[in-house]
């Protein structure tokens, strides 16, 4: 459970986030939409207490800037937009650093480890090092990681969050498609998502909820079908829509009108 | 090492259902086993260099009086006195500096290169070593003048504190400087350590200046890095400044390794990055001081160690941080017997071999890595 209350967050005296208040139940898919610049990685870097701020973001009743890291690690993971490795690691030894924070059920259980590789289809690469993958394949190393740090979407009877920054960034459209199922399986097993995402279409396909945001400010937020319609895409992002729902599989259609 | 624990069936909780689990059939990537394996090796292999390190010097002492020396724990009667004297106040208290010393800056230059995620942090480049020298110099010409009553307190103590404080002051500086937003920048950080390099290098030429006649042969000995000075004393001063701060190193591993993702990602993972990073400058500027204070300016060793044991076993520092120690401790053992035997019965400044054989390593890395490095 995510609760977010009057988060502003300010840059020197710039103002990047405006009054921002929503929540995430536990066991949702939450994404997080909007144009460039609009506050969707400040917000996230808010929620994971990179950023100091100001109101209240509280995961599972515990304030984040007041929590000590660990027990913070203990509650959720992050997965950043990109990383870089100072020093030439494997890939298996990446994926085991998510265990370092000690705080799963079996802290150096190699089931783990090994059911993360599987699961973001790298168990091929284990041996190879984290400086000699593609972008994308870095990409799923670093959600392997994540994964093994909460292995487990419940733990201790409170729903885990993952937060994910940008996750399918830099992936093929299989990859995307990967990655976006394992957040959605995990909040399907009780876990909570909170995702910082560009693409429309899997947004509207995988989330349970959508913060719409502009400017810093929260413009719609609800249920993909009622936040992400014509009205509201094209005052957010300035540019001409077309919004589809194909009624078969509740699955919205969004593509830009090329004047 | 829990390698051969038997992972069925214990899996408690609520569980991914879509997770199945794997039985692990190999461990591919996994380096730890190696890395206990030549750690091992490198315990060996260290005990023999010692021995090899106090039979061999321009004074004629037998192998086997050594062996019966240190078999008897001291106490043989085979061995003339001649050679008991070479053994226990030259070569002995020698030896264990050099281990010392040897494990002190192997370890701080991969807990710094850690620190800094990034290979070419070392305290002998970016300057860590001459502001502790700057600390160590004030009370080698000052401490029997303005200084002496601080001197007398802290008694033999004294240089390796000073050396302490000025290495302190000088990765702290160092790490403001060249740190933004959790990023430490390579290029920033050279560049800094030249600054304070040669700021520090201004006041310690201030007071080779000011120095007498003796002072001064101390002091070019010690810049250039011995071990020859080597007493029971200087043993005494740094052990209890080492040690602790070699075992407090394996207690960084950790921390270290989530570092090396940055500091958000080791923030994320449970570090509190910055009582980390202030433990971490504290324990690097103390080891170094130590080092400092007892044997002057050896360079490389910091570089070399580490890069070639991320090589071999990986850059997981808890098994990197113990297999530097050691490795260390070998190589300036090596080192300091070369620089005894080579032009024997004078003997090089050690600083000179280590400085011979790592600068052009040092810049074999800087070819290699340069993409790797950013720069």
């Amino acid at each position: 459970m995510l609760s977010v209350s009057q988060l502003n967050v300010f840059f020197g005296k710039k103002q990047i986030l405006n009054d921002i208040n929503f929540k995430v139940s536990s066991g949702t898919f939450c994404s997080i939409v909007g144009p460039n610049g609009s506050g969707k990685t400040t917000t996230l870097r808010a929620l994971t207490g990179e950023t100091p701020y100001k109101g209240s973001v509280q995961i599972n009743t515990l304030e984040v800037s007041k929590t000590h890291p660990a027990d913070m690690a203990n509650m959720r993971g992050v997965l950043p937009q990109s990383s870089q490795l100072a020093f030439p690691f494997t890939v298996y030894e990446v994926i085991k650093l998510g265990q370092l924070s000690g705080v799963n059920l079996l802290p150096d259980d190699e089931n783990i480890i090994q059911s993360a590789l599987k699961k973001v289809g790298l168990n091929e690469f284990a041996h190879r090092y984290y400086q000699e993958l593609s972008g994308g394949e870095q990409q799923r190393v670093q959600l392997a990681r994540v994964l093994v740090q909460v292995w487990e979407p419940v733990y201790q009877n409170k729903s885990r969050i993952l937060f994910l920054d940008e996750p399918i960034s830099s992936l093929d459209i299989r990859h995307q498609i990967q990655i976006m199922k394992i957040a959605r399986q995990y909040s399907d097993n009780g876990g909570t998502v909170v995702a910082v995402l560009h693409d429309l279409n899997l947004t509207a396909a995988y989330s349970d909820q959508v913060v719409l945001l502009k400017n810093g400010n929260i413009y719609s937020q609800g249920q993909p079908k009622d936040v992400l319609n014509k009205t509201n895409l094209e005052n957010v992002y300035d540019c001409a829509m077309r919004v589809t729902d194909n009624g078969a599989n509740n699955q919205l259609q969004i593509t830009p009108i090329l004047a | 090492m829990s390698l051969s624990r038997s992972h069925e069936q214990r899996i408690p909780g609520p569980y991914f259902n879509g997770f199945k689990f794997e039985q692990p059939k190999t461990r591919a990537g996994d380096r730890s086993q190696y890395a206990f394996l030549l750690t091992i090796i490198m315990v060996f292999a260290l005990f023999t260099t010692c021995i090899f390190a106090l039979s061999s010097g321009a004074a004629d002492v037998h192998f086997d009086s050594t062996l019966a020396y240190i078999f008897s724990l001291g106490n043989s009667h085979e061995i003339d006195a001649y050679e008991r004297v070479v053994i226990e106040k030259i070569r002995f208290p020698r030896v264990i500096l050099g281990v010392l010393i040897g494990a002190s800056l192997a370890v701080s230059g991969a807990v710094m290169q850690g620190l800094f995620r990034n290979p070419l942090a070392d305290p002998g480049i970016v300057g860590v070593a001459s502001g502790a020298g700057l600390g160590a110099v004030t009370f080698i010409v000052l401490g029997t003048g303005y200084l002496a009553p601080v001197a007398l307190f802290l008694g033999i103590y004294h240089i390796p504190i000073a050396a302490f404080f000025g290495g302190l002051a000088t990765t702290f500086l160092l790490y403001r400087v060249s740190t933004r937003k959790g990023q430490t920048s390579v290029a920033t950080m050279l560049l800094a350590g030249i600054a304070l390099g040669a700021l520090t290098g201004a006041f310690t030429g201030l007071l080779v200046f000011k120095a007498d006649d003796q002072q001064l042969r101390d002091l070019t000995f010690w810049q250039l890095g011995s071990l020859a000075g080597a007493t029971w004393t200087k043993v005494y001063a740094i052990t209890p400044i080492i040690l602790p701060i070699l075992l407090l190193c394996t207690f960084l591993a950790k921390g270290l390794n989530a570092m090396t993702l940055g500091e958000a990602t080791a923030r994320h993972l449970g570090v509190n990055v910055q009582i980390f990073k202030r433990i971490t400058i504290i324990a690097v500027a103390a080891s170094t001081g130590a080092a400092v204070a007892a044997s002057g300016g050896i360079g490389f060793v910091g570089i070399v160690v580490p890069h070639l044991l991320r090589l071999w076993i990986g850059p997981d520092h808890k098994y990197l941080l113990p297999a530097c120690a050691l490795l260390g401790a070998i190589m300036l053992l090596l080192a300091d017997t070369v620089a005894r035997q080579i032009v024997a019965p004078a003997e090089l400044p050690i600083g000179i071999i280590t400085a011979a054989i790592g600068a052009p390593f040092f810049l074999w890395i800087l070819l290699r890595k340069r993409g790797l490095l950013d720069l």
